[in-house]
């Protein structure tokens, strides 16, 4: 699995030049990367999954695998069995840390458990990738930050799109003025599903374990789970971070004894006035996902990776016009015909920004961490990024809550 | 100065000529039509009866309160892009034992109305 994209965008985003250019990863045993994963739920055993694709050529080991629930660790023991790697099992991480002592960690626990460990990681001397959101609160996000800095382990967050080369290209075209004055961004995520994953019939206690991302305590569902991804992209586009959150929230079809909201609607403004408008909602799938980058010269949808121009490109027919004029020749130029404007604006489909996209951004994201861990650190951006997302994401919660418009407390800024 | 202005290639206005000819040799998109019209200092205006996927024509004769018939597609030159505009669409909605009379009655260079082939 290859970085695909222009030299131009890898040269321009140093935490994927850093390794893309010639990966040196050796190949004997005293090269290997051990890396170990706390947490094998689902997202946990899909990162294991893209482990096992990379490990030959990213020269990794996977020593160990930890979860408190034995049906999760049990299932991961069996997919690392079925890849003929042994793994050694641990229902209690500070067993695997003291034990394996690892080179790094995936951490892929609910997010209410983030900060202990992956702080008990770092302090360790061990390198953490993490899930998003960082954390629960804005205390315990803070407190990883304060880990990673005071501890100089590197602490990578799993924002795949930051390795994802369509966002690496796009981006590239919005910092380099392609699209203009950016005016307003917008994101969705629209589901049909109750996100409910099963709890077994004979284990009722187990309902808030298994299905944490609908409880408060543990979650603070479509904001961390899924509005995080894209609060980053917009950071990311502007280059900066907001200066204030409104938002509102509300349960209007799933009640079924939930907490979160299924429902939600925010405003972050940013600095010189720019908008990015965020929107979840879980019981309407038609409009998908997207963010939206607005600019007075064009625009990105990036998940469907397009760029479309505002002064889309002529006609065929004049065109060619064009082409006859400048090359010499007096030809015929077949331009005539009943027009239908409404139809031309509607067909003009954009173009792909990045034509090749045979690669995975959560494959290439670990790829990036074995990288960095090889060389002992991360480019500090990557942080600052998760960093960011995480508290922006939680005050948004905030905001909901209160019906307030709320701007960063200092003690959190970094 | 030499100009060629098009509005989607129905609406023309040229001045001059193209820079490697004596004229701008205006032709058409629709292969069957194989006519180069000639266009200096001149309007070009195509209207059609009906767009490609249209069922029925959206030209009126409102006169005699019945739409156009057909699939045509009528062309015409002049000095004057009001007239060619004008022309392009009253030669479709009108009956077509009228369409000589109606372009005599005004100073236009040339004009033509072709059966568009399925």
């Amino acid at each position: 699995m290859a970085i695909t994209g222009s030299m131009a965008t890898l040269a321009a985003s140093p935490w994927v030049s850093a390794f893309a250019a010639a990966p040196q990863n050796g190949e004997g045993p005293n090269d290997r990367v051990r890396i170990a994963i706390i947490g094998t739920g689902s997202r946990g055993k899909q990162l294991m999954r893209l482990l096992f694709e990379i490990k030959a050529d990213a020269n990794i080991e996977i020593p160990a695998l930890c979860d408190v629930y034995n049906p999760h660790l049990a299932e991961a023991v069996d997919m690392c069995i079925e890849q003929d790697i042994k793994v050694n099992s641990y229902s209690n991480y500070e067993d695997l840390l003291d034990k394996e002592k690892p080179d790094g960690v995936i951490i892929a626990t609910p997010l209410h458990q983030h900060a202990h460990i992956a702080i008990d990681c770092m302090k360790s001397g061990i390198h953490v990738f993490c899930e998003k959101s960082m954390a629960r609160t804005l205390e315990d996000t803070k407190a990883m930050y304060d880990a990673h800095q005071s501890t100089g382990q590197i602490l990578q967050i799993g924002h795949q799109r930051l390795f994802n080369p369509v966002y690496l290209e796009g981006m590239q075209r919005i910092h380099d003025g392609k699209l203009g004055q950016l005016g307003q961004l917008r994101a969705f995520w629209h589901r049909n599903n109750d996100w409910r994953r099963p709890v077994p019939d004979d284990r009722p206690d187990l309902e808030e374990f298994i299905n944490w991302r609908l409880y408060k305590e543990y979650s603070a569902g479509l904001l961390t789970e899924l509005m995080s991804h894209q609060l980053q992209v917009a950071n990311w586009a502007l280059q900066k971070t907001p200066v204030s959150v409104t938002g509102t929230g509300s349960i209007v079809f799933w009640k079924d004894g939930r907490e979160v909201n299924d429902n939600v609607a925010l405003i972050y403004s940013y600095e010189d006035g720019t908008q990015f408008i965020y929107d979840s909602m879980t019981s309407n799938k038609k409009y998908g996902l997207e963010e939206q980058i607005m600019g007075h010269k064009g625009t990105i949808e990036f998940e469907v990776n397009r760029y479309y121009s505002e002064t889309p490109p002529p006609a065929p027919g004049i065109l060619q016009l064009l082409n006859d004029i400048e090359s010499g020749f007096f030809k015929d130029a077949h331009i005539g015909g009943a027009s239908w404007v409404p139809e031309t604006a509607v067909t003009y489909q954009g173009e792909p920004i990045v034509k090749d996209t045979d690669f995975y951004d959560s494959a290439l994201q670990l790829e990036g961490f074995v990288n960095y861990i090889r060389k002992g650190k991360a480019p500090e951006k990557l942080i600052r990024e998760g960093y960011n997302a995480s508290i922006w994401t939680l005050l948004g919660e905030k905001a909901i809550e209160s019906g307030e418009k709320l701007e960063l407390p200092e003690k959190f800024r970094i | 100065i030499n100009a060629f202005i098009s509005f989607g290639g129905s609406s023309v206005l040229t001045r001059g000529h193209h820079p490697h000819g004596e004229f701008w040799p205006f032709s058409f998109r629709e292969v069957g039509i194989k006519e180069t019209w000639r266009l200096t200092n001149d309007a070009l205006s195509i209207s059609q009866t009906k767009a490609d996927n249209e069922k029925h024509t959206h030209i009126l004769n409102t006169l005699e309160e019945k739409n156009a018939t057909g699939d045509q597609m009528a062309c015409v030159q002049s000095n004057s892009a009001t007239d060619a505009e004008v022309l392009t669409t009253a030669l479709l909605a009108g009956p077509e034992n009228m369409q000589n009379k109606i372009v005599a009655a005004f100073d236009i260079k040339k004009h033509r109305i072709y059966n568009i082939m399925p």
